[in-house]
């Protein structure tokens, strides 16, 4: 079996670059916006301005501006530095070659520079504008997703989306502490929510893109341990996640709104889940078996499916806790006396 | 090649023709400037406000 979880060194990677590196063209502004991952970004947006309003304390709403700007500024030089310290692995896949530092465009220092004073300024701001814990939140943040899962993880184990999912998963709880100071139990249900929803949305979307992996080197679940084992993980995350997302309902954080989404949504979830593990999704592009690397298009589908409603799941339940929260609708009171547990 | 009075070669000369794509390249390092300019301008705003708001009203008034 070949050992696709070993990483490639830089050197052997850049020897063989799929297309030449234009050195002499101007880095526009856009290219280095395109630095900051802005698709990701917005998502990140979105769960921690949540977890602000969730934590429903009284803070001025300028400086609340702030500390969601400082937390998009901040995932912004977290997808900077990784852009930097991954461009020998993007150049090889046909999803990231496009990017502004293997496809030339930005050179790797100034995107290293670009990261480190972003995340300086991010960080510092946050203190100044909120309180230090968020401030320590939003660096952990950063060094977790630039160091542990960008240098180590993403390159030695199939578990690396797990672990470092943590780091996608912590802007709710940063949201919070930047309004109250303190990071309860309802900031880590937030934050116990994606972390959950992580394994199943990527390894969906790896299922059908793990020939890339492969090429790259990256010990992606499905490059290193085989598809059938990736689709019954998914299946086994899928039946964790809908519990922990029905959670902040006993706990008081969401109402009748957010119950009926995650609910409803859960059982779709599960539903795709089982379809996904009862189909071969991802079996065609399983380096270890005599196939074509592309010709899984059709087989795919349940596991873009899976994927795509992943998306939709996450953004439904955090915009049904938000509308709650904007609009002061209450939580079941049969349930309040769970709160108690959340002081 | 025609020398100028103080034996210097003319600009012209040294300075290489700029071609189509050096006037594009020109242009997007223009506009690169005015946006990191325009950043710069934002950061001292930003930081402008952020004091103003943390220091709150009457800051005039308060105690040394």
């Amino acid at each position: 079996m070949t050992d696709l979880s070993a990483p490639l060194s830089a050197s052997e990677v850049s020897a063989q670059p799929p297309e030449k590196a234009t050195r002499d063209q101007t880095a526009r502004w856009q290219d280095f916006l395109a630095l900051m991952k802005p698709r990701v970004m917005s998502l990140v947006v979105f769960t921690a301005l949540t977890g602000l309003v969730c934590a429903g304390g009284n803070i001025n709403p300028i400086i609340a501006a702030v500390a969601v700007f400082c937390i998009a500024v901040g995932a912004g030089a977290s997808g900077a530095l990784n852009m930097w310290y991954d461009a020998d692995i993007d150049a090889q896949m046909r999803r990231t070659r496009g990017r502004p530092v293997p496809a030339g465009r930005v050179q790797p220092a100034d995107a290293l520079t670009l990261g480190v004073v972003m995340s300086l300024f991010s960080v510092m701001l946050m203190g100044m504008a909120t309180n230090w814990l968020a401030a320590g939140l939003l660096a952990f943040t950063i060094l977790f997703y630039a160091l542990i899962y960008t240098v180590w993880l993403k390159r030695s184990t199939p578990q690396n989306i797990v672990i470092g999912g943590l780091a996608g998963a912590l802007p709710p709880v940063i949201g919070w502490a930047a309004v109250s100071g303190t990071t309860p139990l309802n900031a880590w249900l937030l934050c116990a929510i994606i972390f959950m929803w992580t394994p199943p949305h990527f390894w969906a979307l790896s299922l059908y893109t793990s020939e890339d992996y492969a090429k790259a080197g990256v010990p992606m679940m499905p490059v290193a341990k085989g598809a059938k084992s990736t689709r019954l993980q998914i299946l086994v995350y899928s039946l964790l996640l809908v519990p922990v997302c029905l959670m902040p309902v006993a706990t008081g954080l969401g109402g009748a709104a957010y119950l009926a989404v995650s609910g409803l949504g859960g059982a779709v979830f599960l539903l795709l889940a089982v379809r996904l593990f009862l189909s071969h999704a991802g079996d065609a592009a399983d380096p270890r078996m005599d196939a074509g690397l592309y010709d899984v298009r059709a087989a795919a589908k349940d596991a873009r499916n899976l994927f795509a409603f992943s998306i939709l799941y996450l953004f439904l339940m955090f915009a049904a806790l938000l509308a709650e929260h904007m609009f002061g609708i209450k939580p079941f009171a049969a349930l309040s006396f769970l709160q108690g547990f959340n002081r | 090649m025609t020398k100028s009075p103080d034996n210097k070669p003319p600009l012209a000369a040294i300075q290489p023709r700029m071609g189509p794509e050096d006037t594009e390249q020109a242009k997007e390092r223009n506009m690169r400037n005015i946006v990191l300019g325009l950043s710069l301008v934002g950061f001292v705003i930003l930081i402008f406000v952020v004091t103003l708001v943390k220091l709150g009203g009457n800051v005039a008034n308060r105690p040394f």
